[in-house]
């Protein structure tokens, strides 16, 4: 008798615990999680899906949006119901969502970045390349220091390069490698800073300007050695000497200051490795 | 070493027939790994309650510190959640295995005499006078497993990065996976059984731990294939559930995120009472012949 009133009394006291579980943080992103499920099915094939289907999809989200308007779901939830839009082909319906996000939005620029990045790409998808760039480039005026504004110039020169357009796409690189040196010379010695000389980095490789690239990694090197780990920086510039320049003494040099500068990195093993192939 | 083991001579069919005879005839033997399963199952339940409300305000804490606030949102918490329900065994065998080992060892060793239990406390107490020692060769058990563990993952780092696996043009990912379940699992079987005499001379002859450890690992050699194949063919039933807990991302993406709790709660059942159960009572029964012969 005693067991079993014991036993009614520990029930009682989980229920009353998980009672407050009912709508919590947590119960939410799982109904969320089962909505994006049946989205990305949808998104992964969208032909082989039938108009209906693409119908329930948007009023789930739609629903959700309504049941829990504040909750931070609630914006990827509005972007998955533009990407069904522009997988419907209904490019207009998507782009007016998306530019009604960009009023509700507008203290937030980083989802004001994200929000173009989309208009962009829905532009991209109908074909019109040029309203695709004239998205993009007002990331980079009007959001420049987001994760977006930043990889944005480069992203311009991927556009003509998907496009075959090789004297737009080695113009685009090099109006980049401006634009990165305009925010090094505005913030110097930042993370920023760090970022574009990266990004630089990245734009003599895809112009094949090699020696540029090497000056470029090196001097990050000597800027920032003592702000950030460059154990992945001298891994790049040992590749580039052994893949592109094929100058494997220099590699192995590269690599060896690697080893030595950073014996507990996780490419230490690999550059061992490669020293001996070299 | 054969010699000793053919004068003793305990056939598997007689073991286990012996084995099954004193569980059917004493089923309290089976009361210590239900009770060490029920603590598990409501730890595991806890576990899996960590992102809710109010558990996050206490619980929530640790997780974010240790491994990252991505494990408090659903369902990237299932895929800590093979880990946490690990480290909780651990820390539930350590604290309550020497109870929950000690009397089914106690229970067994009557079962075997065809005698009855007649009070729950004499046992219990008995089995309380010598909790620290049991404690010590848990203990000692849990941190050799896992000085090996590091070990082996340093030894199959090296064997990724050799010139070898270049040349085989191997999968490193799948080198990686196969090679660590399969030295893990042979350290484990093999730890198991240097210990697993050691229970029963602590709690049945009365040994001292060290005494108790040196003789079970000398009655492991001098029975070494017998007690193998008792340690091997209980966790045999758990590879299984090795294999699937290494794979919980696969698990998330082809069937649904709660089945890696499905595949917990069977581990920690299978665990305590096939695995733990078997073994336990199958070295107390070579322990009792064994030295009965000696």
């Amino acid at each position: 008798m005693r067991q079993t009133r014991f036993l009614y009394l520990i029930c009682c006291l989980f229920v009353v615990i998980l009672s407050g579980c009912e709508n919590d943080q947590y119960a939410i992103e799982r109904q969320y999680w089962k909505i994006m499920k049946e989205t990305k099915i949808i998104l992964l094939n969208p032909t082989a899906n039938p108009a209906k289907k693409f119908g329930e999809c948007i009023a789930k989200l739609e629903k959700f949006i309504r049941q829990y308007p504040k909750n931070i779901l609630t914006v990827d939830a509005q972007f998955n119901i533009a990407k069904l839009y522009f997988a419907k082909k209904e490019y207009e319906n998507g782009r007016k969502l998306l530019n009604e996000m960009l009023k509700n939005y507008s203290q937030s620029p980083i989802i004001c970045s994200e929000i173009l990045v989309q208009l962009g790409q829905s532009y991209q998808l109908e074909g019109k390349i040029d309203s695709a760039i004239l998205e993009y480039e007002k990331i980079i005026n009007e959001y420049p220091l987001t994760p977006n504004g930043l990889r944005m110039p480069i992203l311009i020169a991927q556009v003509y390069k998907s496009e075959h357009i090789p004297e737009k796409m080695n113009y685009a690189y090099q109006r980049a490698v401006k634009h990165y040196e305009g925010l090094i010379q505005k913030y110097p010695n930042s993370p920023i800073a760090l970022e574009c000389y990266k990004l630089i980095a990245s734009c003599y490789t895809e112009l094949r300007q090699w020696g540029k690239a090497i000056q470029t990694l090196e001097e990050i090197i000597q800027k920032f050695q003592s702000k950030a780990s460059m154990d992945r920086i001298l891994f790049d510039i040992a590749l580039i000497y052994q893949q592109k320049l094929n100058d494997n003494q220099k590699a192995r040099e590269t690599l060896q200051r690697l080893i030595n500068d950073f014996p507990q990195s996780r490419l230490t093993a690999t550059a061992k490795s490669l020293i001996k192939k070299l | 070493m054969i010699r000793e083991e053919k004068k003793n001579n305990v056939s598997l069919i007689e073991l286990y027939h012996e084995l099954f005879q004193a569980l059917i005839s004493q089923k309290k033997v089976i009361f210590p790994f239900l009770f060490f399963a029920l603590v598990e199952l409501v730890f595991l339940v806890l576990i899996y309650l960590i992102p809710r409300q109010p558990f996050i305000k206490f619980l929530g804490p640790p997780i974010r510190v240790f491994w990252g606030e991505v494990y408090l949102h659903y369902p990237s918490n299932f895929l800590l959640l093979p880990k946490l329900a690990s480290l909780s065994r651990n820390f539930l065998s350590l604290f309550i295995g020497p109870l929950t080992t000690g009397l089914a060892v106690r229970f067994a060793v009557l079962a075997f005499s065809k005698k009855t239990v007649l009070k729950w406390s004499n046992e219990l107490i008995l089995v309380l006078k010598k909790y620290w020692s049991l404690f010590f060769v848990i203990l000692t058990v849990i941190i050799i497993f896992n000085i090996f563990l590091k070990i082996n993952l340093h030894i199959v780092k090296s064997i990724i990065f050799s010139n070898i696996m270049s040349f085989l043009k191997l999968n490193s990912q799948i080198i990686y996976s196969v090679s660590m379940l399969t030295l893990n699992f042979l350290i484990a079987i093999f730890l198991q059984c240097l210990f697993i005499y050691s229970v029963p001379f602590i709690i049945v002859a009365q040994n001292g731990v060290f005494k108790a450890i040196g003789k079970g690992i000398l009655l492991f050699f001098k029975n070494f294939w017998i007690t193998f194949i008792i340690v091997v063919l209980p966790f045999l039933f758990y590879i299984p559930i090795i294999i699937l807990q290494d794979n919980t991302t696969k698990i998330i993406e082809k069937m649904f995120p709660e089945f890696v709790l499905y595949i917990c709660i069977i581990g920690t059942l299978v665990n305590a009472l096939i695995v733990d159960l078997f073994m336990t009572v199958a070295s107390t029964y070579l322990y009792l012949k064994y030295t009965k012969n000696q």
